[in-house]
């Protein structure tokens, strides 16, 4: 999910860091300084996260968390994202850097689907609220991957296939994530509660 | 927090990366051309389209790297070239390749079935070692320690916060 330099055509990066800026100024505004632990800590662990991998056949995908993170978040998940791409893209050349825009809005802008999710599943109960959460953990991914999609597309390559193999290739993370997100949002409840302000 | 933070020390044995990067390495001596293409924690990128060009765009070969991500190009011309892997799902990878040590010389390639003079030797030997060495500089490139810079990487992010901190304190 991390798209390397080259790839992408001029105008989808350019669309890709005009979308993103506004995010970003956005999520620094609320990023208050009661924000900066949680923020820091959902960062770190998306920089982690997206070092373990799924194997799937001769391939593999890497854990996204984009979801969760939104969820306990919210508008400060796009700050906390972009600064964990920044230093994936510097530190391991994951994804380029005139690339950051377009990888930001990628992973970041589904994260606010997981917060609206989220949201929603915390004022309901039982099957609903199990249900809300595990889309919380899955829904976003698949906004991720056809977000890349489209990317892919209006830089040449066929949409159809490229959605298809990017797809299929997240079930498996869809999955994972969606059933983590329902134990950790039940644990969060009871626990925690004030992590979700 | 507490349990948040020994679930990310413990996330640190995770498997290492696949498919966030591809890499590629190549060597181009006496007109062979060797590379070897693989992916953030070493393995191959088996069966991979890759394009070999000149600098000036006139395009010499394109293919795809064979199962253990390696492809081999006998070159008849001197001078660089531009070789570009893709490796899917958005991921690609370039490099401009100079020429080491002689260029390719016709003759010697010519006289290939009896080589009995000293040059063409040395020409086959080159050849032979150009993709030993694509090999082992591949096999150096690999992502062998991601703790460290993983570490690193979190090192950064608190320092990034630590001055938001101290920079949104002050308002």
């Amino acid at each position: 999910m991390h798209v390397s330099e080259g790839v992408l055509s001029a105008p989808v990066l350019i669309t890709g860091a005009a979308a993103a800026a506004p995010l970003l100024v956005y999520g620094f505004k609320k990023l208050t300084p009661d924000r900066l632990p949680k923020t820091a800590l959902l960062s770190s662990v998306f920089f982690v996260g997206s070092f373990i991998h799924i194997p799937i056949g001769p391939s593999s995908v890497h854990l996204l968390l984009n979801g969760i993170i939104g969820a306990l978040l919210g508008a400060t998940a796009f700050p906390a994202l972009f600064i964990a791409l920044l230093l994936q893209g510097l530190l391991f050349q994951f994804g380029g850097l005139t690339t950051l825009g377009v990888n930001s809005v990628i992973i970041g802008l589904p994260a606010s689907l997981g917060f609206v999710l989220f949201r929603a599943g915390v004022k309901r109960s039982g099957f609903s609220r199990t249900a809300l959460f595990a889309l919380t953990g899955a829904l976003p991914i698949t906004a991720s991957a056809l977000i890349l999609s489209l990317a892919l597309a209006f830089s040449g390559e066929q949409l159809l296939e490229a959605a298809q193999i990017l797809l299929v290739a997240h079930v498996p993370v869809m999955l994972v994530e969606g059933v983590a997100t329902i134990f950790l949002g039940e644990f969060l409840l009871k626990v925690y509660p004030q992590v979700l302000e | 927090m507490r349990s948040l933070c020994l679930v990310l020390l413990f996330s640190l044995l995770a498997l290492p990366a696949h498919a966030h990067k591809i890499s590629l390495v190549a060597f181009l001596d006496s007109g062979q051309l060797s590379v070897q293409a693989f992916f953030a924690n070493g393995t191959a990128c088996g069966n991979c389209p890759i394009t070999v060009s000149r600098p000036d765009g006139s395009v010499l070969a394109s293919d795809r790297t064979d199962a253990e991500g390696a492809f081999n190009l006998q070159l008849t011309e001197p001078g660089d070239v531009i070789v570009q892997v893709d490796g899917g799902s958005g991921h690609r990878a370039e490099a401009t390749v100079h020429p080491q040590g002689a260029e390719p010389d016709p003759a010697a390639l010519a006289d290939a079935p009896a080589p009995q003079n000293a040059d063409a030797i040395r020409s086959i030997v080159r050849e032979e070692l150009a993709r030993q060495t694509a090999e082992i500089a591949a096999y150096l490139e690999k992502d062998k320690s991601p703790v460290s810079r993983i570490l690193s990487g979190l090192g950064y992010l608190v320092g990034i916060f630590g001055l938001l901190a101290f920079w949104k304190g002050r308002k």
